[in-house]
């Protein structure tokens, strides 16, 4: 009768091809979905839209039950003064915060814990590259707020169209869903990588999550203190830097993806400064993560 | 041939933190040895491929330093000297991850973690968080960790830190299996050096980034000098003495006895006669060595300017005062 | 594990009188809540160096800290030079404490670190000055001593502290893993070091779980486990008292079996292990007569011995035999 040696035996398996980012991926949605406050954090973040679903059924139930018979042209018009693109927009941006902060929190805990408890020492001695580790962290983050914000976009697109009293509703709002997506990707890309490099900057997870939050809020109140400011001496240019702050600047380049002209907005932000903002942030925010995450810290 | 170095130069901006470095290793278990600062962790990230070398070339299990990083890792484990690990994470779950990074299929990944864990002792604590393991679990863990993915050569970074004496000896008999019992070849550094007598049958030394010594260990610590190490029951001086009086050279005795040198012609019986000639019986007799700390030594005193290495100033004078009785 | 009966004490009373003892614990215990780390531990240490040993967890951080003023015993007493700690905390200025955690003010350059500490200790800005410079010399880092903490190895950190806990020549010095994270220079360099002092007459209590680096500096050992002191006293002294265990010789000899069969015939043998080609391991009750008779066979020429040790009177087997 044969007797085994248990201990330890070596691996001469086929190695899979998965390229060294989809494990990282993996294992931060895992990651994220096994913490209770995060799950909590992202099934209420998804839910604001569900009740505009609602508001919609009913809203369009009221005006079809109207006893006046009105013409098609101003069923239209009641729909739309109802709910169209600017309703959109705001709800929509609406879900983009709340999916920022799920994304604040799930993705400051990735890279700062990794860098604070050492672990990219082993994770680096593996076959991955700084660039799949980053890939991977990013694209894990990238699909939970992709998530959150198209999910809520589609289901509302949906309901538009179903309780819609306008019979025509679909052709009207063709160009939509990929509107949204669109929004949704470049949204959820520069926020995941904001949060990412403060994540990278800050050892601490809270901590990083905590100044990430200030960073949005001060640059926010600073710069409209500025712009208002700015308002009283000259015209134009206060418009120029409103750009500068994250909020705004999200809303005006989401308003220019969703294509609502400029006549039926009321903010007033210029549309360069907040793509220049947008693209420099992304682009700083990609500097930040690779100077800190090295495989190798030399200390002097 | 394992790992094979030629000319290898590694620098950190200006600074030259591997000189020239070149040398063939054959495989089996190895101690790197070399004071801090000597360039260890800076060859080690060499040749797993997170540093590119400035100039020379270096081929590990035939694999080329500059071309094939991530295969190299691929093939070769690691285990870091500080801990690291992520945190929420228990054990099977930290090492799966580690295996699929390193191209497992995911079954085959959870299946090796709980064989690693299993060999490292672990199999009580696999479902635990990592975080609240004891120092001699989590390094553990660190070992486990480091044969996950079934390499071929492993890298051990000061393995025994921070263990008591009998989670240093469990520590050390596993790194020692590794290359015994299951042909993965070994590169161990560490401060201790029993623990890479222990361990390994070959060592190299590193100093100042250059190689000093590099070869089996029993050959280092050969010597040409034809003497004993002695220790007898009884009074060490009076054996000593008597050794003397028969005209044997013999030095002080110490804690591990004295060093005896019998006069020409005379064989080691000169030694056990002397002994019974006293009345007094031999404790401990060995054909004198070197140790290998005086190997280690020694080879940094060959490399250069070793007056600012070890270090003259123990005997300096005290300070005469005590604090109460300064105003 | 049945040793502890051999041994001449496993508890509190009865332990070994030491005379013009520096140390001087009496039936202490600390206790944080459930946790007990200490157990009524009694013990004296006098000048020279001893060795505190034990597995992890088995309360020599606790014993430290209670011994260094750092925490109040629960129960017991401490006396440090002959005044009692509790009462006269004066007497911690003639204590030296090397600890074992890693936490420096990482902006402050080593010498202002020391210098500070010793103007703690009561010294006027000179002789501050002046006592830091030289006790880091004595711990050979004066090279790097305008260094700041944070840009220091872990070796030089740890030498630093040592540096610290003598600044101001004490004449008692605990050390709690001072050769942790040392490379194989400072380790030599600092063992020598605390070697030197216990010969100057100072008490050195030092931890450490590098069992021959022990062996070759403390004369004494104080062997804590889960937290009673187990065993106390020289190596030699404790293996002498294990009297349940036999001692094992090893022979290493090219004729191994006819050396084995005669040896059956010598009083005391108990056993013997081949256990390699050449080599034998002899379990005896009476090393001394087994050792007279090799030395008298090999003086004859009977036997050729290349090597002979007693293979147990180290710490390291002795550690193995009472904690495992």
């Amino acid at each position: 009768m044969p007797i085994y040696d248990l201990t330890y035996r070596g691996w001469r398996g086929q190695r899979t091809r998965v390229p060294g980012w989809f494990p990282i991926l993996e294992h931060s949605i895992k990651i994220s979905f096994r913490n209770k406050m995060l799950k909590g954090a992202y099934i209420v973040g998804v839910l604001p839209s569900f009740g505009v679903c609602i508001f919609l059924y009913f809203a369009n139930q009221q005006i079809a039950s109207r006893r006046m018979p009105i013409s098609r042209e101003q069923v239209v018009d009641i729909s739309r003064q109802l709910f169209d693109l600017p309703q959109y927009q705001i709800i929509l941006y609406i879900q983009g915060i709340l999916a920022m902060v799920v994304a604040a929190l799930i993705g400051g805990a990735g890279i700062s814990s990794d860098r604070r408890s050492n672990a990219l020492e082993t994770i680096f001695s593996r076959a991955v590259t700084r660039n799949q580790y980053l890939l991977g962290r990013f694209l894990g983050v990238v699909t939970l707020v992709l998530g959150a914000t198209l999910i809520p976009g589609f289901f509302i697109w949906l309901a538009d169209l179903l309780f819609s009293a306008d019979e025509y509703r679909l052709e009207a709002t063709l160009a939509y869903p990929a509107r949204i997506a669109i929004w949704a990707v470049e949204f959820s890309v520069s926020s995941t990588l904001l949060v990412l490099a403060f994540s990278a900057l800050i050892k601490r997870a809270w901590l990083g999550t905590a100044a990430f939050v200030v960073f949005l809020l001060v640059t926010f109140f600073f710069i409209n203190a500025l712009a208002s400011a700015m308002r009283r001496a000259s015209d134009g240019a206060w418009e120029f830097v409103r750009g500068f702050s994250f909020f705004d600047a999200q809303f005006r380049v989401q308003a220019w993806i969703l294509g609502i002209p400029r006549t039926k907005l009321d903010t007033h932000v210029s549309l360069t400064s907040a793509l220049i903002w947008v693209v420099a942030l992304a682009v700083l925010s990609v500097f930040v993560l690779y100077r800190k995450v090295r495989p190798i810290e030399v200390v002097s | 041939m394992i790992l094979e170095l030629k000319n290898l130069c590694i620098d950190y901006g200006r600074f030259r933190a591997v000189h020239e470095l070149s040398l063939q290793f054959e495989g089996g278990a190895i101690g790197l040895l070399g004071p801090n600062g000597a360039g260890k962790s800076t060859m080690i990230r060499t040749v797993l491929g997170l540093l590119k070398p400035s100039s020379g070339e270096g081929k590990i299990l035939g694999l080329d330093l500059r071309r094939d990083s991530v295969e190299i890792r691929r093939r070769v484990g690691y285990m870091c000297e500080r801990d690291s690990y992520p945190p929420h994470l228990n054990a099977v779950q930290w090492l799966t991850l580690l295996g699929e990074i390193s191209g497992l299929p995911e079954r085959a990944a959870r299946e090796r973690a709980h064989e690693c864990l299993w060999f490292a002792g672990l199999e009580e604590a696999r479902y635990r968080e990592v975080e609240n393991f004891s120092v001699g679990m989590k390094q553990r863990v660190k070992l486990a960790a480091a044969l996950v993915h079934g390499p071929e050569l492993v890298f051990l970074d000061e393995p025994t830190n921070g263990l008591d004496p009998a989670g240093r000896r469990q520590m050390l008999d596993l790194c020692k299996s590794l290359h015994e019992k299951h042909g993965i070849h070994t590169i161990l550094a560490s401060h201790l050096l029993p623990d890479v007598e222990f361990v390994c049958s070959q060592v190299m030394v590193l100093f100042k980034g250059r190689l000093q010594a590099f070869g089996p260990i029993a050959d280092l610590k050969r010597s040409e000098k034809k003497a004993y190490v002695v220790r007898a029951t009884g009074s060490m001086e009076r054996f000593v003495g008597a050794l003397r009086e028969r005209g044997a050279v013999a030095t002080e005795p110490d804690r591990k006895g004295s060093i005896v040198e019998p006069p020409v012609g005379a064989g080691p019986e000169f030694i056990f006669e002397t002994a019974r000639s006293i009345e007094t019986s031999v404790l401990e007799f060995s054909i004198f060595q070197r140790s290998l700390e005086d190997v280690f030594m020694e080879s940094l005193r060959a490399g250069e300017a070793m007056g600012q290495v070890i270090r003259k100033a123990m005997d300096a004078p005290p300070v005469i005062r005590t604090a109460g009785e300064v105003k | 594990m049945n040793h502890a009966e051999s041994l001449k004490n496993g508890s509190a009373d009865g332990s070994v009188k030491i005379p013009n003892a520096t140390v001087d614990i009496a039936g202490l215990s600390k206790w944080f809540g459930d946790v007990v780390a200490v157990t009524n531990v009694t013990f004296q240490i006098g000048p020279g160096v001893t060795g505190l040993l034990g597995p992890n967890g088995a309360g020599k951080s606790t014993l430290f800290k209670c011994m260094t003023g750092l925490s109040a015993p629960s129960t017991g007493s401490v006396r440090l030079l002959g005044r009692d700690a509790g009462r006269e905390p004066d007497v911690f200025k003639e204590t030296g404490i090397c600890p074992d955690v890693d936490r420096f003010y990482e902006e402050m350059r080593g010498v202002e670190f020391i210098t500070w500490l010793a103007r703690l200790h009561g010294f006027d800005k000179k002789t501050a000055r002046a006592a830091a410079e030289r006790s880091i010399e004595r711990v050979g880092m004066t090279e790097v001593m305008n260094k700041k903490f944070g840009a220091m190895s872990k070796g030089m950190r740890q030498r630093m502290k040592f540096a610290q806990s003598i600044v101001h020549d004490p004449r008692v010095l605990f050390l709690d893993e001072p050769l942790n994270g040392m490379d194989p220079l400072a380790r030599h360099a600092t063992v020598e070091l605390i070697d030197k002092l216990g010969r100057e007459g100072k008490t050195v209590v030092v931890s450490s779980h590098i069992l021959h680096e022990v062996d070759a500096m403390a004369n004494r050992i104080l062997l804590l486990v889960n937290g009673r002191i187990l065993a106390e006293g020289s190596v030699r002294e404790i293996r002498e008292a294990i009297r349940t265990r036999p001692h094992r010789v090893a022979l290493t000899t090219r004729t191994p079996r006819p050396v084995a069969q005669q040896l059956l015939n010598v009083d005391g043998t108990l056993g013997i292990v081949f256990e390699a080609a050449d080599r034998l391991l002899i379990d005896t009750s009476s090393p001394d007569v087994l050792l007279g008779w090799i030395t008298n066979e090999a003086a004859e020429a009977r036997i050729q011995v290349d090597e002979l040790a007693l293979t147990d009177e180290n710490l390291e087997s002795i550690f193995e035999m009472l904690v495992g």
